[in-house]
């Protein structure tokens, strides 16, 4: 399946712990007859077809209903090409395969442009009709009969069970490697980014769509592979496998387990797994059941019963730590002014910004001297003028604000220069070339980077993980990426903490190195938006884009950010920055841009503007 | 509460505190009062809890600690509605057209509390159309075609539809052109001379001050300067570190 | 021309039923923005009590009809309290808990219907019986009933939406909820009003039915999928969107029997899916537009 050495798997040992405990558990309960056999191995193929749903909801929280389809064509697939053929189960299996990835990267194209909900009802869509179309297509599927006599393997001298129990495992534990591995690196960090704030994401870089449509496919895969199991381990398949009832069963062991908790998934399979299969009155029994078991775990545990553990335990540990952590928080401010370790950071600093100063270096030789040239931009919403006629340029290395009363239209220009929205009036050309067109994570990959005036963290990921997405400019969403970082190549782990090691370095620099672990959310408002700034400037862009930043900081956090941006001047960084707080423009600009009702009114060094008429009247009203 | 040489207190707020659920508190503490006939404004710099304050007095946000009081009745754990209902009704940042509907159902649904009295809603409609004869040429014509300034003058007459007993206004020169800020402050300067108290949120503090009785300057959630509007548009100190001038 | 006349009219018919499916998404998703799943399961439930009552305990048509509907609006009305139990105007519904909450309540509904019907397809008590013939094509009365009162129906809706203070509410939550909140429109009290009204339009769906397409209990899924697929077909247009969505997607699963040696079963389930990939491909808006994707 894939080429894994046995050093590569030990390295990430979460995966081996996991299983382990698992075995530990589970071993003394088969030997002593109280779990059957059966019901591990079942657990193993349900293990792999909520790992599917995990990879999606956990990392990138999207919920796919389709799945308990992609897993109904892996198990038809060996058993309709054994009928019809009579070919082996592992040619019925790459069948199943590939016509599922074909089935994922259409679906996926088509119902991944919609919003989270629509998506949801086009996969549930999806879903139902896998099954109705197995109901139906009984020349094929044998209709509401099954199929039956799917071929057996055996491994050397073991029992056909026997080698399917190890077949079953062995691809468990294999996926359950990849999948964390996955989650736990930039592909994965990149997915919760989007899950938090897709925007926000793709103006670091991510690949948005490609990079969810490829892991749709991927974890149609997954759930393909469990279907061709199934099919194989059964030895027959029959619809209501894959009814609605079914796939409730599925979601059931997921939120067990809660989402991003796989370990938990692997406790809900084997709790699920021990309910029997059962026929008649009691089928119905069961349904009921499983409905009413999981709107109660749905109601009283949201994050998952497993996901509501974690969370109580992390709870009690920070109830303990309280006293501690205020005094940290104390630390903090204290440390604003006296930046502890500053030296040894500063050189580091100096070594990831280099590339920047040759950079800026260029741009003195061949390079244009306007990084950013703006040519009638213009932008309407409904009946408002947002931004109108508006033309100007920045010159490389200096920095340029831009003011203006709310609602001027300033933001509006800064989602225009980033590709958050799309231009539609007048050209913008950054670094020599036309922006317009290109999407966000295009723009942010050619080194334009920005924050957002109501900041936009991802929530998702810790303090120093948002920085690591912005330092490795999230993930670009190739096949290729996916299968790197799901392997743990040796380069990908490299890189990784490479990136881990810069974003610290930028940490230091705003001074929250010593809350690199935190949740962003324990940040107050000012700091997270310090913080916005690294994510920004660890890709070391040519061009940062800040909005409002210094709003909500406090003084000693002013003066910090302003020194950060004087820094980054002279390491060849061109700033454009909209802020109200007019000692603060007037200190750092080089040159201000004064917007009024969408149109540039005023252009020029503080002291003019300052002094302008026009500006005077619209804005600073003496 | 209020000397007896004061006009009485419509809207009071004590030790107000509020936070984003699951986030640290961006209001604390915070006190201020609302007298009849009497026009407050909220200043300070974006992000300093001007519209944190607003939405946690119109019921968008949950209260942390202290006590709403409107017109000597607790409100401070009432729904969102029933604060219209008793006549606390807000305009809110933005405008925040239903921009699908027309502007003749925006402004009905201003009155919404008042349904059951349509004949009364009628004379209002009519009132607002009078006071904005610009609406109604444009009465059919769907809210979010409108320019700016006509929907500031959609989102006042929806809050009058409701006849108010005292009104929110949150940043109502928001994205508005000079000429069209000056109109509406003349149109807020009127409804308060027309005895409406009124808690205006603003940023463009010179403009707020010109208008206003008293004001308060909010910095990180908290109140850190308050007084009359001349002594703090008199103030330097004021000016410069809280006013960003 | 009479064979294509009775297909039309068919297709026409049984469109009218997804119709009326999607309609109470639509209606409920516009207040709420809930999509509620449970919606094929008031067809389920409204249907298979409707038969109950009109057969084994001979109530007449109209009285069982007004039973029905009296229980399955309570139902809609404890559909709306599960799902927004948790809901503040600072905490908006989640709408992965929302939709997972119906999708179990699709499954509850699911089993109660097993357990207390048993899994044989049951039908129902048709409101006129016999057929009626034009131009050569024969058409069932209560495909006839089908098809006028759910454009009844429709129209009514239409009507509420623009002309009353319920309706207007209902727009208002449906641009902006925190708006309409600060305008005095009492949010939940209009969403439960959503959840009622599509209940019922849900169980009248099943009763109308349940003499043409049998009853069984995994067929709350079934309608629910149609109601979805004449929702994303048609687009958010509240009421016109649905319709016209759920009217196109009963044609064109009956189109298909004009061809010779079509067998209707496989093409009706394959069909609807593949036109709405090519919809959203096309148009993902809708057939009627507003605004969806991302």
């Amino acid at each position: 399946m894939m080429p894994a050495s046995p050093s590569m798997l030990m390295r990430n040992r979460t995966w081996l712990i996991a299983l382990a405990a698992y075995a530990v558990i589970v071993v003394p309960l088969m030997m002593t007859g109280l779990l059957y056999a059966d019901v591990v191995v079942t657990a193993g193929i349900f293990f792999i077809l909520v790992m599917a749903m995990d990879l999606l909801f956990g990392c990138a929280g999207l919920l796919s209903f389709g799945h308990i389809g992609f897993f109904a064509i892996g198990a038809y697939a060996p058993a309709v090409l054994a009928k019809f053929f009579a070919a082996p189960l592992f040619s019925g299996t790459l069948a199943g395969l590939a016509v599922n990835l074909v089935l994922a990267l259409t679906l996926g194209r088509v119902f991944l442009r919609l919003s989270g909900s629509y998506f949801m009802l086009g996969t549930l869509a999806f879903g139902i009709m896998v099954h109705a179309v197995i109901r139906t297509w009984y020349p094929v599927t044998g209709g509401d009969a099954g199929l039956g006599d799917i071929p057996r393997v055996a491994i050397g001298t073991l029992s056909p069970q026997m080698s399917l129990a190890l077949v079953i495992w062995v691809t468990a534990a294999l996926l359950f490697w990849f999948s964390l591995n996955l989650s736990s690196s930039r592909v994965g960090r990149a997915l919760r980014a989007i899950r938090g704030d897709a925007v926000s994401a793709a103006c670091c870089g991510v690949d948005v769509a490609r990079l969810r449509i490829n892991l749709f496919a991927l974890s149609a895969c997954y759930a393909s592979i469990s279907g061709s199991l199934f099919a194989a381990y059964n030895g027959a398949v029959h619809p209501d496998s894959f009814a609605l009832s079914a796939l409730l069963d599925v979601l059931l062991m997921l939120f067990f387990g809660g989402e991003g908790t796989i370990w938990g998934a692997l406790i809900g399979v084997t709790l699920l797994r021990v309910l029997p299969d059962v026929s008649g009155p009691l089928q119905a029994g069961k349904i009921l059941f499983s409905g009413v078991l999981f709107a109660v775990i749905i109601f009283l545990f949201p994050m998952g019963v497993a996901g509501a553990l974690k969370d109580g335990v992390k709870r009690f540990a920070r109830a303990r730590s309280g006293a501690r952590t205020s005094e940290a928080a104390a630390g903090t401010s204290g440390s604003a002014t006296v930046a502890p370790g500053r030296g040894a950071a500063g050189d580091t600093v100096t070594a990831v910004t280099g590339a920047v100063g040759l950079r800026a270096a260029g741009a003195a030789g061949g390079m244009p001297a306007a990084v950013i040239e703006v040519e009638g931009l213009g932008q309407s919403f409904g009946g408002l003028r947002a931004v109108d006629a508006v033309s100007f340029s920045v010159e490389a290395g200096s920095i340029r604000s831009l003011i203006g009363p709310n609602g001027a239209g300033k933001s509006t220009m800064l989602n225009l220069l980033s590709g958050v929205q799309p231009v539609r009036e007048g050209r913008v050309t950054g670094l020599g070339q036309p922006l317009a067109g290109l999407s966000p994570d295009r723009i942010a990959r050619l080194g334009v980077r920005r924050t957002f005036q109501h900041e936009r963290l991802f929530p998702h990921l810790s303090v120093i993980e948002n920085v690591m997405v912005g330092c490795e400019s999230g993930s670009d969403g190739s096949v290729g990426d996916l299968v790197r970082c799901g392997l743990a190549l040796p380069s990908t782990r490299a890189e990784a903490q490479r990136a881990r090691a810069a974003s610290l370095v930028w940490l230091e620099r705003i001074g929250l190195a010593d809350r690199a672990d935190d949740a962003v959310s324990e940040l107050p408002h000012g700091l997270r938006k310090l913080v916005e700034v690294a994510r920004a400037v660890a890709a070391v862009p040519q061009v940062l884009l800040l909005d409002e930043t210094a709003a909500g900081l406090n003084a000693t956090e002013k003066a910090r950010l302003k020194t950060l941006l004087r820094s980054l001047r002279a390491e060849g960084v061109t700033t454009l920055l909209i802020e109200h707080d007019m000692a603060f423009v007037m200190d750092i600009s080089d040159r201000i841009l004064v917007l009024d009702f969408g149109r540039l009114i005023a252009e020029g060094p503080p002291d003019v503007v300052r002094r302008d008429p026009a500006v005077l009247a619209a804005y600073l009203g003496a | 509460m209020s000397a007896d040489n004061l006009a009485p207190v419509v809207l009071s707020v004590e030790g107000l505190s509020a936070a984003y659920e699951g986030g640290l508190p961006v209001l604390e503490d915070v006190t201020l009062e609302l007298a009849r006939g009497e026009l407050v404004a909220v200043l300070g710099a974006n992000g300093a809890g001007k519209s944190t304050l607003l939405r946690t007095l119109s019921g968008l946000l949950p209260c942390l600690s202290g006590r709403i009081v409107f017109e000597g009745v607790d409100i401070t754990h009432l729904a969102p509605d029933r604060r219209v209902v008793k006549g606390l009704v807000q305009v809110p940042e933005g405008r925040q057209m239903l921009a699908a509907l027309s502007v003749e159902e925006n402004l009905l649904l201003g009155g919404y509390v008042h349904r059951g009295d349509p004949a009364g809603l009628r004379r209002t409609l009519d009132e607002v159309f009078a006071l904005f004869p610009r609406l109604s040429e444009r009465r059919a014509q769907a809210a979010g075609s409108l320019s700016g300034g006509e929907q500031q003058m959609v989102a006042l007459g929806r809050a009058m539809m409701g006849r108010p007993r005292a009104l929110l206004l949150d940043e109502p020169s928001f994205g508005l052109a000079p000429k069209v800020v000056s109109d509406t402050f003349r149109v807020i300067d009127g409804l308060r001379s027309s005895g409406l108290p009124i808690l205006l949120i603003e940023q463009n503090a010179s403009k707020a001050l010109a208008v206003a009785d008293r004001a308060v300057v909010l910095r990180a959630g908290r109140v850190v300067a308050r007084g009359t509007a001349t002594e703090l548009a008199a103030s330097e100190e004021v000016r410069k570190s809280y006013l960003g001038e | 021309m009479a064979e294509f006349l009775q297909v039309l009219f068919t297709g026409l018919s049984q469109g009218g039923i997804y119709a009326l499916i999607g309609i109470g998404f639509s209606l409920v998703n516009m207040s709420t923005r809930v999509l509620n799943l449970a919606q094929g399961s008031y067809a389920l439930l409204g249907g298979f009590v409707f038969l109950t009552l009109a057969t084994r305990y001979g109530l007449p048509l109209w009285a069982a009809l007004a039973l029905v509907l009296v229980l399955v609006a309570i139902l809609g009305v404890v559909t709306e309290r599960i799902v927004s139990l948790r809901v503040r105007p600072w905490r908006p519904i989640s709408h992965d808990m929302a939709i997972l909450t119906t999708l179990a309540l699709v499954v509850v509904a699911e089993g109660a219907a097993f357990l207390i019907w048993g899994p044989d397809p049951q039908r129902g008590p048709a409101l006129q019986r016999g057929v009626l013939n034009v131009l050569g094509a024969i058409l069932i009365w209560q495909s006839v009933w089908m098809l006028v009162i759910t454009l009844v129906i429709a129209g009514g809706l239409q009507w509420l939406l623009v002309r009353t203070w319920l309706g207007r509410a209902m727009r208002a939550c449906a641009q902006n909820p925190l708006t309409a909140a600060l305008l005095g429109i009492d949010v939940r009290r209009v969403g439960m009003a959503a959840f009622t009204l599509s209940a019922v339009i849900g169980a009248l769906a099943g009763m109308l039915v349940s003499p043409i397409t049998w009853l069984d209990y995994q067929i709350g899924g079934e309608f629910m999928l149609k109601g979805v697929l004449a929702y994303l077909l048609g687009g958010e247009l509240a009421i016109a969107g649905p319709l016209v969505g759920g009217l196109v997607l009963g044609l064109v699963e009956n189109i298909f029997l004009l061809f010779p040696g079509a067998t209707g079963g496989l093409l009706k389930q394959v069909v609807p899916m593949a036109l709405l990939i090519v919809m959203l491909v096309w148009r993902p808006q809708g057939l009627l537009g507003g605004p969806r994707a991302r």
